[in-house]
């Protein structure tokens, strides 16, 4: 069974990255792509490990480099379980190669065990780009003994195990929920966004007497993050539990994830092929008699079409509705605690007039962060070729994207526009920014959408995941909407609250103009030379 | 009402998938297109259709051009390739009614059209349920009918026949001959040279991105079978 799952992960590692079609791509283009790609990953990466050596460095000065090596393991851990439990279970039980599999002679536990080590490998890329400058840190800092490189470097390699675990049992579970639906992929969207929502409150109702860290506090700090951490997450406490000697809790942190993965996947291959059927079965009434047809324009046909597409895809709506399901909670958040509060939780007195002209901004950042344009050419994958074979022009097939975001992100906006009005004070030009600076980045982030998946298109995908959450242009997006709306929140910080309104007004309209230009620009690019 | 002049294709890689492609269909033509896997059939189809660009000569479709004017042509044509990729998150029905909005058919005729062709193909019941339902053969008869639902002056079909049950496979033998009746051009790829031969008037075959053979069926084969002719120049030329 060993040389089965290893041949599978041999071929699932093909995929990941796109590394096997750089390799043997003679198209030049797709070089290219390919190379930016791994040059922006590049930055993300150097990015991340620079905050990490900062942070490492500012915990072990402080006293706490004693608790250095679980705070890390406990935050890359927290993370990989976010991230991971909304494509867990499209990973496991995709539905491509699936038959092809199945037939072979191999146990389903390699096939399930495969399919796990695709999403293990990616995040232990995760794992080691934070674990080891941490670690190196704290070993140039606190000299300590080989062995305790030993143990951290073991640790890393095992952090993903259970995480990734916990995140697939979920995964597992909405799956096998959904499946036994008639609208899967809703159901499935919408356990994953209640899921996520409820992680969120359990986060911010976790109780926090601490209004302001004092000095006294700060000397007994380490001794709090153990405690919590410990509480919260004990793999991260038997960790650094281990590294500092404590080798018999090394059966913890390894043992532990080992026997719940074992579990896991022995409980899964039985039930693995019931759930890829029942995912894989389509219910046909073959009843359908012809009944009258309406006609409609071509752009409410492509947008009706693109929508039902959008909701068609479980992946889909989890990975783009979460930065307007964000906006929301922060909104809500916001109102049910007031501006005054936000100050006092800080810590920082007089913050008021900054909260309150940060937040149309702090809106559009959520909303920004991911938008259903950003791969929703990408998401035509086999079926691209009916929009570049059809009479229909590229700029109609555009529009009808955008048009679908701004569909998607309304109710939200809404939503957290009329909460915002209800928090700030009654001032009609406050409402007026709150209300177009949102909307202004909504449009701009959707026509920003298409110009990016137009320049780093990924059709050729065996799983949604690949074209939603793992290409270029998902990252580029993400990169752009968070540079786009936190550099004028700077900018207006350091113009001060007198010259808000202009900065405003100067921000909206640069946003109008950037929006025109790209959309114009974007109309001219035929869908023939997209690929 | 469909020509082909000097067509050349090259691929980024650098594979010359069309060297200097000359075919010329004309109205009321059921025309052929035979050759080995990779001959480049395919490619010279997605160039007419729109979905590659090309590198050297022209295309005129009505006699407008497919670079200069690609939605005029798009409009009078239409395509069913070989392996039909619908909209699996669509309907039959759903999916009918969009590419007629596309084409902008009128309610009344697409009502009209989409009763008569789906009859046809005997698959009126299943049009409510999801195409992700459907079997190949469903989803390729649903492509058949979006493709006929504005009465295209030029259809272009790659490999039509594979995966339609032998019922389904005569019945598009006739709207093939239909649809040349009432003044329209048939431009398909095939590898049944027997289909071929029964089924069109006019008859080319590519190897290697180049044309070797064209013209009248009966003269290309000139009192032998097409599979023999293909075999022989194929092999020889």
């Amino acid at each position: 069974m060993f040389k089965q799952i290893f041949r599978l992960c041999r071929l699932q590692m093909y995929n990941i990255f796109g590394i096997n079609e750089f390799r043997h791509t003679k198209d030049k283009s797709k070089r290219k792509r390919f190379e930016l790609m791994a040059a922006l990953w590049s930055v993300v990466i150097l990015m991340v490990v620079s905050y990490v050596v900062g942070l490492s460095y500012g915990l072990i000065k402080l006293g706490m480099g004693n608790v250095l090596p679980m705070y890390l393991y406990a935050v890359v851990s927290i993370i990989m379980l976010v991230f991971t439990f909304f494509k867990s279970g499209s990973v496991l039980f995709s539905m491509k190669g699936y038959e092809m599999l199945v037939t072979l002679p191999m146990p389903k536990s390699a096939i399930v065990v495969s399919r796990f080590m695709k999403m293990y490998m990616t995040n232990l890329l995760l794992a080691c780009v934070v674990m080891i400058p941490g670690g190196l840190v704290y070993g140039i800092m606190e000299n300590p003994s080989a062995i305790f490189y030993i143990i951290y470097a073991i640790g890393t390699v095992f952090l993903p195990l259970l995480p990734l675990t916990i995140a697939s049992i979920i995964g597992a579970i909405i799956k096998a929920i959904s499946s036994r639906t008639r609208r899967k992929s809703m159901v499935e969207a919408l356990l994953t966004i209640l899921l996520l929502v409820a992680i969120f409150g359990i986060f911010m109702s976790l109780p926090d007497d601490e209004k302001s860290i004092s000095l006294e506090m700060l000397k007994n700090m380490a001794g709090i993050i153990e405690e919590k951490l410990g509480m919260f997450y004990p793999p991260a406490l038997w960790f650094n539990n281990a590294v500092f000697g404590g080798f018999s809790y090394i059966i913890g942190y390894i043992g532990i994830p080992l026997v719940i993965f074992v579990l896991f996947v022995a409980v899964l291959q039985k039930y693995f092929q019931s759930i890829c059927t029942l995912l894989n079965g389509v219910s046909a009434r073959n009843d359908y008699r012809l009944t009258t047809l309406k006609s409609q324009g071509v752009v409410k046909a492509l947008w009706k079409k693109e929508l039902k597409r959008y909701f068609a895809s479980s992946i889909y709506v989890t990975n783009t509705i979460v930065g307007y399901v964000l906006a929301v909670v922060a909104a809500v958040g916001v109102f049910i605690l007031g501006i005054d509060k936000i100050g006092e939780l800080l810590g920082i007195s007089g913050i008021e007039p900054i909260v309150e002209m940060a937040l149309p901004f702090i809106y559009s950042l959520l909303m920004s962060i991911a938008t259903t344009t950003s791969c929703s050419i990408s998401m035509e994958g086999k079926n691209f070729w009916m929009v570049q074979t059809l009479p229909i022009r590229s700029k109609d097939v555009y529009l009808s994207k955008i048009l679908a975001n701004i569909t998607v992100a309304a109710p939200f906006y809404i939503v957290s526009v009329i909460m915002g009005w209800l928090t700030v004070k009654p001032d009609m030009m406050e409402y007026l920014w709150l209300a177009v600076i949102p909307a202004c980045y909504i449009v701009y982030m959707a026509v920003m959408g298409i110009t990016i998946n137009i320049a780093f298109p990924s059709f050729n995908w065996d799983n949604e995941v690949q074209a939603v959450k793992q290409s270029a242009s998902t990252l580029v997006n993400i990169i752009v909407g968070i540079v786009s709306s936190i550099v004028p929140v700077v900018v207006m910080v350091l113009l001060g609250e007198s010259m808000s309104d202009i900065a405003r007004l100067v921000i909206v309209s640069v946003l109008v103009t950037v929006t025109a230009f790209l959309y114009n620009k974007n109309g001219k690019k035929e869908l023939q030379g997209i690929g | 009402m469909l020509k082909i002049s000097n067509l050349t294709k090259i691929y980024k890689g650098g594979k010359k998938a069309a060297s200097d492609v000359n075919i010329h269909v004309q109205a009321g033509d059921i025309y052929g297109f035979i050759g080995h896997n990779g001959a480049g059939k395919t490619t010279t189809i997605k160039c007419v259709v729109g979905i590659h660009d090309f590198d050297q000569g022209e295309i005129f479709v009505n006699e407008i051009s497919v670079k200069d004017e690609p939605l005029k042509c798009k409009e009078i044509m239409a395509y069913i390739p070989d392996n039909p990729d619908l909209y699996e998150y669509l309907t039959g029905i759903q999916y009918l009614n969009f590419i007629a909005d596309v084409y902008g058919v009128s309610a009344k005729e697409r009502e009209e059209r989409i009763r008569k062709e789906s009859d046809a193909f005997e698959i009126t019941s299943a049009l409510g349920d999801l195409i992700s339902s459907y079997s190949h053969g469903m989803k390729q008869k649903v492509a058949i009918i979006g493709a006929l639902i504005h009465k295209p002056k030029l259809l272009i079909l790659d490999e039509p026949f594979v995966g339609l049950d032998p019922k389904a496979a005569l019945t598009l033998k006739n709207k093939m001959h239909e649809l040349c009746e009432e003044g329209s051009a048939i431009f398909f790829s095939t590898h049944v040279l027997d289909v071929a031969e029964k089924l069109c008037n006019k008859v080319a075959i590519i190897r290697n991105g180049q044309i070797i053979a064209s013209g009248n069926t009966e003269d290309v084969t000139a009192g032998s079978s097409l599979e023999d002719v293909f075999m022989e120049v194929t092999e020889n030329v």
